[in-house]
């Protein structure tokens, strides 16, 4: 196992090495200046081209970025300047990591509830229901759920704060919005899963050993049907926690999805680079997690 | 429980024979069906997705038919009608530059549509080929296309997406470009884990061990085989697709002046909200309902075509 | 019984949140909202309408405006040399929030250094009139011959190059207040980025900076002028989404709401008593480069009759009550709510009026073919199917794609002109204007100072904005020479001359004249001053009222 972790780990760290590079390259084919702005002055670009380091040649501004995030550093901001892309993750990400898990929370217990019940009462009532919010939850825009959640929640009915992250009444509308959509996922593959292991010979096998039924579906069956969900929550994990663009800017957050988006526009290439390593080191952690966490619920699977 | 405790004996006179004739008997009482055919009669049967397929064909209807319906063009001006309520001249209403919304919205509607089919398609003939690649060849080949697949993944999408965007210019192919660079890599994981498990089965052994070539197990084993992935993946990847041309023109990189999409008509009408919502509402139903139907095909399709299912 | 019993207490607690304080006196606490936030609180680095504001609560210059009216600062008088270009300043006893005096030295030091600091310079050129300023910026001149004399520590003489009437409103603007250079050294790069990385002397103390979510202020109880500060904090909040501002608006969460990035609102608002329109002094044009994308387009665009045939074929009138209902058409390029800097506005002298004499608010396709056509004669193409595609870039705002789409369906319907439009990210859009050849352009100026001259002096080429590669003899000897003028009244027709030839020779057509609206809680706030410049509106001075 510890040998699995530690070769997990090196190869994990060759790709995000690799990652950074093609990154680093593909900011600066981007046409365009992260210093013009509407009143600019002759030479004050250049000016600034020097006082950044972004005179010198690609490969000597790659290496020197590569020193400094070997120390961790991730260099200035070029639109908020005097401002270090360390300290921006530093104060966006804790909203982003506090609004993912609550909306990963809420997604994953409404979510496994619905996909069992609906698949205990497959075709009934229930299920058409289930199946349903699923579908409604992966087929309207998440900018629109955001808007309308906000608009009949905080406008219309007033029982929650419109936006802003300030105390735990704010946070409920955009855990909804931002689970909503995760929920409809995960429900429809623990119901996909569930119905396959119900009919599965081990589930006959130990309803016909007598054994009680709590325990079949505690130990056999969601054991089994847990296995798609986890391979899934891997990447939504990451995905989640890392900042989210449309639910962020709905309510009004200042987390790290606003940047991925407002950063590329500014060609601001230390925040992009930034968020590009930080991003790509959590989902990498994610798997090498799902990885040992698949090991442990599956028996079957051998970590070479 | 009656049966049981009733008397009963049989006697000879309660038989006959049937008279099957012995060249005859082993012959199946239900006609042969093909994959397909079976699985068609299986979708056919599910009312949820052939719902989807109505609506989906309506849709496509709407946006071939339906702008050639009005004597307007999308992307004629007229400021002297501007921002119009429905009316027998125009249907929908019109926008803010007096442009007729039912023009605009079935126009749009062509373009998502059309980046919706082919981003999967490409994505599709690329995740094919990378995935096939991958299952067929193992070893050396398999690794690198997996390595790449994984290290892919690992962009955030966001950036990924707007830098493609941003180098190569807003617009129609670059938008198609991107979403298919972006979107491959789902098809090649599964149609190279498709491809590994159907090496293994029994029968393609049994095929193979009776001296079949390669060629005819890939014609008739391997195709068939993985063609209701790839084809469940598809009817996914078109919203998938549909929905990123509508989050990227939301945050404005879309597809060049004076081309529309529903994505671009849902961001103009999120800002006229308070003003005149069905600007927003007409091309959100419109975007919602054909995800919908888009999803009830894919579920009815992976339930017809998934041989586990197959009764 | 128990649980009753706490489901009681739930409710009363419920209640008690829900309840409005209506008999407290209603406390001096305002939030206002914004789209971004300030780039920097360094008065050096940006001066958007934003930063300007934050600045202008956290800082004072040597003098101040309130209302559009120029006002004391942290000079408590001066004294004018005769021909208008030296400039005597008395300071008064003020403090900088760390109990330290506000000296002649930090106002001297602070232009020095916006003059020639390495990392942030892009506003430089708005100090050009101290004398020797643009030579030191260029490195030609030692920092010692700069026109800025600090007399004692009380008194700072300051030295122009001519007689530039506006220099009292440059003077109480947000580039020029002063900062500390002890700071500076002490926090390198990170100087104003956080509330305890630099030191204020408004009215008002910076205490709180949560990026991308909000700053706060608070009184600042030594402030010259406290007596008169009413509010205790203020709180700027920043939310990027148009619809999410104005929610928060709706339900009370702010006090203020800027509906300029969001005018399909407008019409939502447009008749309660809490809307307000501020005339900014923006205005948004078309320029067409004379260089064009190659040397075919450069031929066109730089043809006389072709931008007057474009200029004919837009109806500005149907086209701005359409998109822009608070916005007016405009026909010319100084927008008359500038000074005249004889007391009045520009737009009260007939004699500048140039309103409809080269452009026309509505469009007249006749006239713009008649145009058309004799551009095309004097090309030598045949019909206008032989022009080729023009190139047409915009930024990516939405609003920029109705408006591209407008020009793009007016061109081609009424003349057969094509074009292609570019939607480029900000920072592209900049570097494309600057540096890579285009053939028009749809682009906007605000006023950085209360004069005319803001909107005349960049299309001097050889400044930095202009590189459309226009040029006129006697538009530059205008512009030169304007600022030398101590009557006023000569200046003005200078002035006005050089806006006839940009009407008549310079490839610019203006498009409209932007007013901001705004939404005022109503009746609530009371005392907010309207400015031109800077900090478009300024709540410094505002009070709660019941």
């Amino acid at each position: 196992m510890l040998k699995f972790i530690l070769r997990r780990t090196l190869a994990s760290f060759l790709m995000l090495f690799i990652l950074v590079t093609a990154t680093f390259f593909v900011v600066k084919l981007l046409p365009g200046s992260p210093f013009t702005s509407e009143k600019m002055q002759a030479g004050s670009k250049e000016i600034l081209y020097r006082y950044y380091g972004l005179d010198k040649p690609v490969w000597q501004q790659y290496f020197t970025y590569l020193g400094n995030l070997l120390q961790g550093d991730l260099g200035v901001s070029y639109k908020l300047r005097s401002v270090s892309v360390n300290s921006i993750i530093a104060s966006a990400f804790p909203y982003s990591l506090d609004l993912g898990l609550r909306a990963l929370a809420f997604a994953l217990t409404a979510g496994l509830i619905l996909g069992i019940i609906a698949a205990y009462r497959r075709g009934k009532a229930m299920d058409t229901l289930t199946m349903l919010l699923a579908i409604i939850g992966t087929s309207v825009p998440s900018f629109i759920i955001g808007f309308f959640v906000q608009y009949l929640f905080a406008v219309h009915l007033k029982w929650f704060p419109v936006a802003q992250y300030e105390s735990g009444w704010h946070t409920v509308l955009p855990t909804f919005a931002l689970g909503l959509g995760m929920l409809a996922t995960i429900a429809k593959y623990t119901r996909t899963s569930m119905l396959e292991v119900i009919q599965s010979d081990f589930v006959r096998t130990a309803n016909s050993k007598g054994v009680s039924k709590l325990a079949i579906v505690t130990r056999h069956q969601l054991r089994n049907a847990l296995l798609p969900i986890v391979t899934l929550l891997g990447p939504m994990v990451a995905m989640v926690i890392t900042g989210t663009f449309v639910v962020e800017n709905v309510f009004g957050i200042p987390g790290l999805g606003r940047h991925y988006v407002t950063s590329i526009q500014n060609l601001d290439y230390t925040l992009v680079l930034g968020l590009t390593v930080f991003f790509a080191a959590f989902l990498v952690l994610m798997n090498l997690l799902v990885d040992i966490v698949y090991k442990l619920i599956d028996p079957r699977i051998k970590l070479e | 429980m009656e049966n049981a405790t009733r008397e009963w004996t049989p006697s000879p006179d309660m038989f006959e024979p049937v008279g099957v004739m012995t060249q005859e008997a082993d012959r199946i009482s239900r006609p042969s069906h093909t994959y397909f055919q079976d699985a068609r009669r299986r979708f056919m049967e599910n009312r949820a997705s052939v719902a989807g397929l109505i609506l989906l064909i309506l849709f496509v209807l709407l946006c071939v038919f339906g702008p050639l319906l009005v004597p307007y063009s999308y992307n004629t001006s007229d400021l002297s009608s501007a921002n119009q309520g429905f009316s027998a001249q125009h249907w929908f209403g019109t926008d803010e530059l007096g442009r007729d919304f039912w023009a605009r919205v079935w126009t749009g509607g062509r373009m998502s549509i059309i980046i919706g089919l082919l981003a999967a398609l490409m994505q599709a003939v690329i995740g094919i080929l990378a995935g096939s690649a991958a299952g067929f060849l193992g070893g050396k080949v398999d690794q690198f296309i997996m390595r790449l697949v994984e290290f892919l993944m690992a962009f955030p999408y966001l950036v990924w997406v707007t830098l493609l965007m941003l180098i190569t210019g807003a617009g129609f192919f670059p938008m198609v470009l991107a979403l298919t660079l972006t979107g491959w890599l789902s098809m090649a994981r599964l149609v190279r884990g498709q491809i590994l498990s159907l090496k293994n089965e029994d029968y393609v052994i049994a095929t193979q061990s009776l001296g079949a070539d390669t060629r005819r197990i890939i014609l008739k084993h391997m195709i068939p085989n993985t063609m209701g992935v790839i084809i469940i993946n598809m009817t996914f990847a078109i919203p998938g697709a549909i929905f990123s041309e509508a989050f990227l023109s939301f945050i404005g990189i879309g597809i060049k002046s004076p081309m529309t999409s529903w994505g671009l008509l849902v961001s103009m009408g999120m800002k006229q909200i308070y003003t005149y919502p069905f600007r927003l509402l007409i091309p959100c139903v419109c975007i919602s309902l054909t995800m919908l139907s888009l999803q009830l095909i894919g579920d009815g399709l992976r339930d017809a075509l998934d041989p586990k299912l197959r009764r | 019984m128990k649980r009753s019993l706490s489901v009681l207490l739930v409710l009363l607690l419920l209640l008690s949140l829900s309840l409005p304080t209506a008999f407290a006196a209603p406390e001096q606490k305002i939030k206002i909202v914004y789209e971004t936030e300030p780039i920097s609180m360094d008065p050096h680095v940006g001066n958007d309408s934003t930063t300007s504001t934050a600045l202008g609560f956290a800082f004072q210059g040597l003098l101040d405006v309130v209302n559009g009216a120029v006002t004391p600062g942290m000079a408590e008088s001066y004294d004018v040399s005769e021909d208008g270009t030296v400039y005597t300043f008395h300071l008064r006893d003020a403090m900088w929030s760390d109990g330290k005096p506000v000296t002649a030295g930090d106002f001297a030091d602070t232009w020095v250094r916006m003059l020639t600091r390495e990392d942030a310079m892009d506003l430089a050129y708005l100090i050009f009139p101290i004398k020797n300023a643009a030579a030191v910026n260029e490195k030609t001149l030692d920092p010692s011959e700069l026109g800025v004399k600090v007399i004692d520590e009380k008194t700072l003489e300051v030295t122009l190059e001519g007689a530039y009437p506006f220099m009292v409103t440059l003077f109480a603007s947000s580039p020029m207040y002063p900062i500390r250079l002890d700071l500076v050294e002490q926090y390198g790069d990170a100087y104003g980025s956080a509330p305890d990385k630099m030191a204020c002397n408004g009215a008002f103390l910076f205490k709180e900076w949560a990026h991308s979510d909000r700053m706060v202020f608070v009184k600042n109880p030594d402030f010259w002028d406290a007596g008169n500060i009413k509010l205790e904090e203020i709180s700027m909040l920043y939310v990027l989404d148009g619809n999410t501002r104005k929610n928060m608006y709706d339900v009370g969460d702010v006090d203020f709401l800027d509906l300029a990035p969001t005018p399909d609102m407008v019409p939502v608002y447009q008749d309660t008593p809490e809307f307000q329109f501020l005339n900014a002094g923006g205005v948004q044009f078309i320029a067409l480069s004379h260089k064009g994308i190659n040397e075919e387009h450069a031929k066109i665009t730089s043809n006389r009759n072709f931008q007057m045939a474009l200029s004919a074929a837009i109806d500005r009138e149907a086209f701005v009550a359409a998109l822009f209902p608070m916005h007016t058409p405009s026909t010319t390029v100084v927008n008359p709510v500038i000074s005249d800097q004889l007391g009045g506005k520009w737009g009260d002298h007939a004699e500048y009026d140039l309103r409809e004499k080269y452009h026309k608010t509505k469009a007249d396709p006749e006239a713009a073919k008649a145009y058309l056509d004799k551009a095309l004669e004097e090309l030598g193409y045949a019909s206008v199917d032989a022009l080729p595609s023009m190139d047409f870039f915009t930024t990516d705002a939405e609003i920029q794609r109705t408006i591209s789409e407008y020009l793009q369906d007016v061109w081609l319907t009424t003349l057969g002109v094509e074009i292609e439009v570019r939607q480029l990210a900000f920072a592209q859009y900049w570097e494309n204007l600057y540096n890579q050849p285009y053939d028009i352009v749809r682009t906007g100026w605000g006023p950085d100072y209360d004069d005319p001259f803001t909107y005349l002096d960049m299309w001097d080429s050889r400044g930095g904005w202009n590189k459309t590669g226009w040029e006129g003899k006697e538009y530059y000897e205008l512009v030169t020479e304007a600022n030398a003028q101590s009557d006023m009244k000569t200046r003005n027709d200078m002035l006005s001359r050089a806006e006839e030839i940009l009407l008549t020779e310079a490839p610019i057509l203006p498009l409209y004249m932007a007013r901001t609206p705004l939404l005022l809680r109503g009746g609530k706030l009371a005392n907010v001053g309207i400015n031109v410049f800077g900090a478009r509106f300024d709540v410094r001075y505002a009070e709660l009222m019941e």
